[in-house]
């Protein structure tokens, strides 16, 4: 097989590699000194570079965009009637700051081509590329649907008076552009009087002289809580969030194509609450001129049919259950004219639902399993602020990849190689004991409001917690809690039983909010660190499943303990304390003396061990991940100041939400273990051992500037 | 998709639920039908079975101060005494039950479970609200200590007078450097070995900008603190009753919210420590040779076991001369008794608990019980099911027939294969120290249509939970917990609430407090996800509204604890709506509304449905007073349903879930309405 990578930017690979069976080194690896993979062909892990699917390679990796955490499909029309699945246009939203030498530093829209489908038939697509475009790269508004022969982007604005125009602009295929400049804009009015705020809007063709536009809108305005008190709960003493949910409504409107004017613009349901915490909306073309409507969708996943016939239904799965989306939406696009399927995208997987054609006595449309749209030569994906643990979960000798991510996913990916020489495929999603994928979310009552009640932020830690032999998960979450599932199942067929919580003194285990925590056991004794409810290390011991002893709290070797926070005066832009926890910790022997140092992937707000002089301490530079030495020993640990990871001596950004490590004997391991680093755009970076170079002490450089990091065109995607 | 919302209240550790269903004896079960006794109007429902077993209980009183466990009537096992503190005056219907009572000790049962005579009141020179007091046998005497930071007081047991007296007969000062919270002594001779459980660090209520205020930060975290305790021990001349030099047997953070602390040892010596208790039924064993190995106590499995209930007291069988001991707590009282064995680990291992139970009793389901009234096993006969404060659902078999029922012990009801249980966990209304409760509001119903009834509750939380029935009529079985959810996100209204359900038309209908304590329909759609279909409303288009805005507290815990019900109150064909809430409830408005503005009485109002079931209007509240008297059966939360117990030629009669545990029957000619509008 081949494999394209392209490896230029860094000074050290320049061309396009292609590899086969009988190249076993990457051109030009020799001058970077890389250890790649001397045994494989298509080395998974290469230092400093996303860890790629290389086991049924063909099939590629799940869309994702760059070193963004949310995909944003906004287009998806066939340009290729032949191919099964649409040319999609994706844009990558959040993050995206990293001078990372393999990723460009921010993310533009891109166009991927349908190429096939993989060995599961799932949609292919070729690698992602630039385009030129009119709109401002980060405008999420976008619409690009197909019109008589043409394919268009619109752009609808509404004035603060009501009125909504549009601006449009043509792609050329042939040029792969949209040009420059808007070929129609909003200032030519097209006379569409809103009453309502302007949240999205749809544009679907219908004939050559007319298309329909679809307008969500804010029935009812949410208000945020803001309090600049971060000790001020979002939640009142009751419980209750002290904020207002927004809802939904739909208007809808004919636009005639020739003067391209709206008429008739209407609302479509006399219902201001159509959907709570609406994102956004498509056209639902329906079946032999009956059930035509559009379809709505929230943060949460929900989608809902709204036919112009007034139905509101959600829309359901072949078994007649009410089909959600796991992922956090942003955005709903149907795919192609005349058409009832649509994609989804957000922070997390770009899913493809197709229609049945069949519809629930109730009115919702039946849809069948949704699809992830893969990408040839991607990386692995998962979703985003993956958590790994390198552990073989499968029990055949081999080391694989458990990953939580932020929807509340724990997935898995098998490793078809070895460990010297990993291959893995594409996750799969580990099951609860109801034989359905696991799924950990905040709920109504979430540390920033129950508008994020769909996210999970699970940091699972893989580890035999009741010593039976079996790996079991212990893991924080989008919560403070620290809970615990059993492997009921066997060594190679792992059956997770029911989360349970843990306890000391009957009170629940809690700490600061979206953590993984640490486990060891040593001489038959079970340890569990992690960071209290003062954002303390603190050290616990496991007297039974759920219940644990108070070990206290861990310091460093002057005495001091160890905190993870930064003073709230010198964050500069955050309300709340939701800034704090998301901590990850791992326990292992990095220096190889035998005791078990401490590694902690942290978000750029975090400061250990103190507010104020600790890492990473708010800056953007470089890579969260610090080292705490252990200079005690294994039942007592003391750790030496934290030292902060760099690449080669460099710094490098992966993103400010959370970065997770974890050590892992994956790879060339004779200089000592290697690191897995998951970022927040959901891919894992692997790095060798002897790459890693630590900041000897926590000041922070001043004279390091950001331009002289090494940029790439990360063209791929 | 498998989904774990995450619940502020999430479900506890299997062992509390496996504790929980080993405690009520399966074999007191009656087999064949069982004629009722009638029932009396205005009092709680009594058990009928096996002589009017059920778990020792004292009237109206939440929790029982578990004081004293002596050999006073048999050798074979001690008799008990408490203390018991009920302000639920409502003379001349019932007299208040204050004060000390003694529990003669009858037999041990056939599953272990000891049972008791009814409690005889015994004279005392404490308050009923002191809970530092233990009894000891000390010689031939029975005496009474009571020992605080500031005060050592003594008195003895008149054998002929039953009684310990209206006054100390020694009272002396004592200087303990910590609050005492709870001691206990170990008689040797001229001596006594004491063991004090203090609090060195007080539990602190975060300072607040305004009722609306959270005791949590923006990250989740409480802000106040938790109190933590440590134990002291010292020598106490039994002559001179003077102290010696108090000393630390455990670091200052021994227990989180201490409690209770006895001393107890095996006959060989083997066990020969103290075991501690806390409010969120954490059992910890400290042995005196080795305080450093502290450890919870465990079963047999090698589990730590958590106390069903939270601990108020813990007392050995035997000051000092026994392994085994008792639990007390709201929610019952509880024998542990030590099975000989330790872990590898020096922890030792108890038997499965058993409840204490009283004969001639009234059935008991723990405390703050929420009920609703169904034929649960499909027998024709409607029983009661029943919620309570420690997050347990109880189910109790009505016997005999709807006219003249015949109730028992209540069996836990098990969902996902294991008794179900909901607790706050760390984030609660009123801080982690009241972890420990759950106050589930269960509504039997048949929710997903298949002819199965299913359990709808809300709990310690502000959503909303379902468990299904996947099994028959007669033998249900019940799904795990699944979350009722609105556009992908959890029902949410406020907390400790019961929903009203109704079967409309083929149409599930669903009203509940919401954000806004604000009655709210919800109509079920597919699989447990529900519409919204608006606010209900008075006959004059007001809402209605459940919460007072002079209630007076510091935070807003006291809104909410809504139970309400969906019936035909007036016979007319319509459902109407019962609610049943605490003291300071105030429908339909907080300014002006029922019972709050009417100060104390029976927390039980109905508002007739003055439209139809496919639209419901109501009428302004009217409030239930017992033959035109108040009747106040306690301010936390009341549940009122209708049932068909007892006469109904007249119409169908009321039943009240009451704080203490009871179940309140009032027949509907007894029950006068009162209302502040007409």
């Amino acid at each position: 097989m081949k494999l394209h990578r392209i490896l230029a930017g860094l000074g050290l690979m320049a061309s396009v590699v292609s590899c086969t069976s009988d190249s076993p080194l990457l051109v030009g690896e020799a001058e970077s000194g890389l250890k790649a993979n001397a045994q494989s062909s298509s080395p998974s892990l290469v230092s400093g570079y996303f860890i790629k699917p290389t086991h049924n390679a063909d099939d590629g990796g799940r869309l994702s965009s760059g070193m963004c955490y949310a995909n944003i499909v906004f287009g998806g029309v066939y340009l290729d009637k032949q191919k099964p699945y649409p040319t999609i246009f994706v844009s990558g939203t959040g993050g995206g700051q990293a001078d990372l030498y393999l990723s460009k530093s921010d993310f533009g829209p891109r166009v991927a081509h349908c190429v096939g489908t993989t060995s599961q038939q799932r949609p292919l697509y070729s690698p992602l590329q630039k385009f030129t475009y009119p709109w401002e790269k980060d405008d999420q508004t976008i619409v690009v649907t197909t019109m008589e022969k043409d394919v268009y982007g619109f752009k609808f604005i509404r004035t603060s008076s009501g009125n909504v125009g549009f601006n449009r602009a043509r792609y050329d295929v042939e040029a792969n552009s949209f040009g420059t400049t808007w070929e129609w804009e909003s200032t030519r009015q097209a006379g569409i009087q809103l009453p309502k705020q302007l949240l999205r809007t749809a544009v679907a063709y219908k004939s050559p002289t007319q298309a329909k536009l679809w307008f969500l809108c804010y029935g009812v305005t949410g208000v945020s809580f803001d309090d600049p008190d971060p000790s001020v709960s979002e939640y009142g003493s009751d419980g209750i969030w002290k904020g207002t949910i927004p809802y939904g409504t739909v208007y809808c409107a004919d636009l005639n194509l020739t003067t391209l004017k709206a008429e008739n613009v209407r609302k479509v349901v006399n219902n201001d609450k159509i959907i709570g915490f609406p994102t956004s909306i498509t056209d639902f073309h329906g079946v032999d001129d009956q059930h035509d409507g559009c379809l709505v969708v929230n943060k949460f996943g929900a989608i809902k049919y709204v036919g112009s016939d007034g139905t509101v239904d959600y829309i359901y799965d072949t078994g007649g259950e009410v089909l959600t989306n796991n992922s956090l939406v942003k955005q709903i696009c149907a795919t192609g004219r005349f058409s009832n399927n649509f994609i989804t995208s957000g922070e997390g997987q770009a899913l493809y639902y197709e229609f049945s054609g069949k519809f629930m006595p109730s009115g919702g449309p039946i849809y069948l399993p949704p699809k992830p749209l893969m990408v040839e030569n991607g990386d692995l994906f998962f979703d985003s602020m993956p958590n790994p643990t390198v552990v073989d979960w499968d029990g055949d000798g081999v080391q694989d990849l458990v990953v939580g991510n932020s929807p509340g996913n724990i997935v898995w990916c098998k490793n078809y190689g070895s460990d010297l020489n990993p291959s893995f495929g594409d996750y799969e999603y580990i099951c609860g004991p109801d034989g359905k994928p696991l799924c950990f979310r905040a709920g109504y009552y979430e540390v920033q409001g129950p508008q994020e009640a769909c996210w999970g932020y699970i940091g699972p830690n893989v580890f035999d917690w009741n010593g039976d032999g079996l790996y079991d998960i212990v893991f924080g979450f989008n919560d403070g809690c620290i809970k615990y599932m059993l492997n009921e199942g066997t060594a190679t067929a792992p059956r997770m039983g029911e989360a349970q919580d843990m306890y000391v003194d009957g009170v629940q285990l809690y700490g600061v909010w979206r953590q993984r925590p640490a486990l060891a056991r040593v001489d038959g004794r079970t340890y569990l660190m992690m960071f209290d409810t003062e954002e303390r290390l603190h050290l616990y011991e496991r007297s039974g499943n759920s219940t644990l002893i108070d070990r206290g709290v861990i310091r460093l070797t002057d005495g001091s303990v160890i905190t993870g926070y930064l003073d709230p005066s010198l964050i500069a832009d955050d309300r709340n304390y939701g800034v704090n926890g998301r901590k990850k910790l791992e326990l292992a022997d990095w220096n190889g003396d035998g005791k078990l140092d401490l590694v902690i992937g942290s978000c750029r707000q975090g400061s250990v061990p103190n507010p104020f002089t600790g890492l990473p301490n708010y800056d953007a530079r470089g890579l969260q991940v610090i080292w705490l030495e252990n200079k005690g020993d294994n039942h007592n640990f003391v750790f030496r100041w934290p030292r902060r990871m760099m690449f080669r001596g460099k710094h490098y950004n992966l993103g400010a939400h959370e970065n997770s490590a974890c050590v892992c004997t994956l790879g060339d391991c004779s200089d000592g273990p290697n690191m897995l680093v998951g970022v927040e755009c959901g891919k894992i970076v692997f790095y060798q051992h002897d790459d890693l170079t630590w900041e000897n002490d926590g000041t922070i450089e001043t004279n390091f500037s950001i331009t002289t990091g090494i940029e790439h065109d990360y063209g791929l995607y | 998709m498998y989904q774990y919302m995450k619940q502020t209240k999430p479900i506890l550790c299997s062992l509390l639920l496996l504790l929980a269903g080993s405690l009520c004896p399966t074999r007191l079960v009656a087999q064949e039908p069982v004629v009722g006794r009638p029932l009396v109007s205005g009092a709680a429902l009594p058990a009928t079975l096996n002589d009017g077993l059920a778990q020792l209980s004292c009237d109206f009183v939440i929790t029982p101060s578990l004081i004293g466990s002596v050999n006073i009537s048999s050798e074979e096992f001690p008799d008990l005494f408490v203390n018991c503190s009920s302000n639920k005056n409502n003379k001349p219907v019932r007299k208040p039950f204050i004060g000390c009572y003694y529990f003669k000790f009858k037999e041990l049962g056939p599953d272990n479970n000891p049972i008791y005579y009814p409690a005889e009141k015994v004279e005392a020179p404490w308050s009923p609200e002191n809970g530092n007091v233990k009894l000891y046998r000390i010689g031939d005497m029975l005496y009474a200590f009571s020992i605080t930071s500031k005060k050592l007081h003594i008195a003895y047991w008149d054998e002929t007078l039953r009684s310990f007296g209206k006054e100390w007969m020694y009272e002396g000062d004592v200087n303990v450097p910590m609050t005492v919270v709870d001691f206990d002594l170990v008689p040797q001779g001229s001596s006594a070995t004491v063991v004090l459980m203090c609090r060195n660090k007080r539990s602190r209520e975060p300072k607040i900008k305004s009722p609306a205020q959270a005791e949590y930060d923006s990250a989740g975290i409480y802000r106040g603190d938790i109190a933590e305790g440590q134990v002291l021990y010292t020598k106490l001349n039994l002559v001179e009753f003077t102290f010696s030099r108090f000393i630390a047997l455990t670091p200052p953070k021994a227990i989180l919210t201490p409690r209770a602390i006895t001393a107890v040892q095996s006959p060989d010596g083997a066990l020969s420590g103290c075991v501690i208790g806390n409010k969120n039924g954490a059992l910890k064993y400290i042995p005196f040779t080795n305080p450093s190995a502290m450890d919870y106590i465990r079963n047999e499995s090698g589990e730590v076991i958590t106390n069903h209930c939270l601990i108020a007291d813990v007392l050995s069988l035997k000051a000092g001369a026994s392994a085994d001991f008792f639990t007390s707590g709201e929610g019952g009282m509880t024998y542990y008794q030590f099975s000989g064995k330790f872990t590898p680990s020096g922890a030792p291992i108890y038997k499965e608990p058993k409840m204490v139970l009283h004969v001639q009793n009234d059935i008991h389901a723990g405390s703050l019980v929420s009920q609703s009234v169904a034929d649960w096993d499909g027998d024709g006969v409607v029983d009661i099911v029943a919620g309570n404060s420690a997050g347990h659902i109880m189910f109790f078999k009505n016997y005999g027939t709807n006219s003249l029922p015949a109730f028992g012990l209540g069996e836990y009801i098990k969902a996902g294969g294991r008794i179900l249980a909901e607790r706050a966990g760390y984030y609660e209304s009123q801080g982690p120290e009241e972890s420990a409760w759950g106050y589930m509001g269960p509504t039997v119903f048949d929710w997903d249509g298949n002819g199965t009834q299913d359990i709808v509750y809300s709990y310690n939380d502000v959503i909303y939970k379902v468990v299904r029935n996947v099994g028959t009529p007669q033998e249900p079985l019940l799904t795990e917990p699944e979350t009722i959810m609105i556009d992908g996100v959890e029902l949410a209204g406020v907390w400790r609430c019961r929903p009203g359900l109704v079967r409309v038309g083929g149409k599930v209908m669903m009203l509940i407090a919401d954000e806004n304590e604000a009655l709210h329909l919800y109509e079920k759609s597919v699989g447990n996800n529900v519409i919204d279909r608006g606010l209900v409303r008075l006959k004059d288009g007001k809402i209605i509204t459940g919460h007072s805005t002079n209630f007076g507290e510091r935070h807003y815990g006291m809104n909410g604890r809504k139970k309400l019900e969906l019936a035909d109150w007036d016979g007319d064909g319509d459902v109407d709506l019962l609610i049943g809430c605490a003291r300071q409830g105030s429908f339909p408005s907080p300014e002006l509304g029922l019972p709050g503005s009417r100060g104390r009485g029976l927390q039980a109002i109905w508002l007739e449905n003055v439209g139809s079931n496919e639209q419901m209007v109501f009428d302004y509240p009217r409030q239930f007073t017992f033959r035109g008297v108040p009747y106040y059966v306690g301010g936390h939360e009341t549940t009122v349903t209708t049932c068909p117990f007892g006469d109904t030629t007249g119409g169908v009669n009321l039943l009240v879930g009451v704080e203490c545990g009871r179940f309140v029957f009032f027949e509907r000619e007894d029950l006068k309405d009162v209302s502040l509008w007409y």
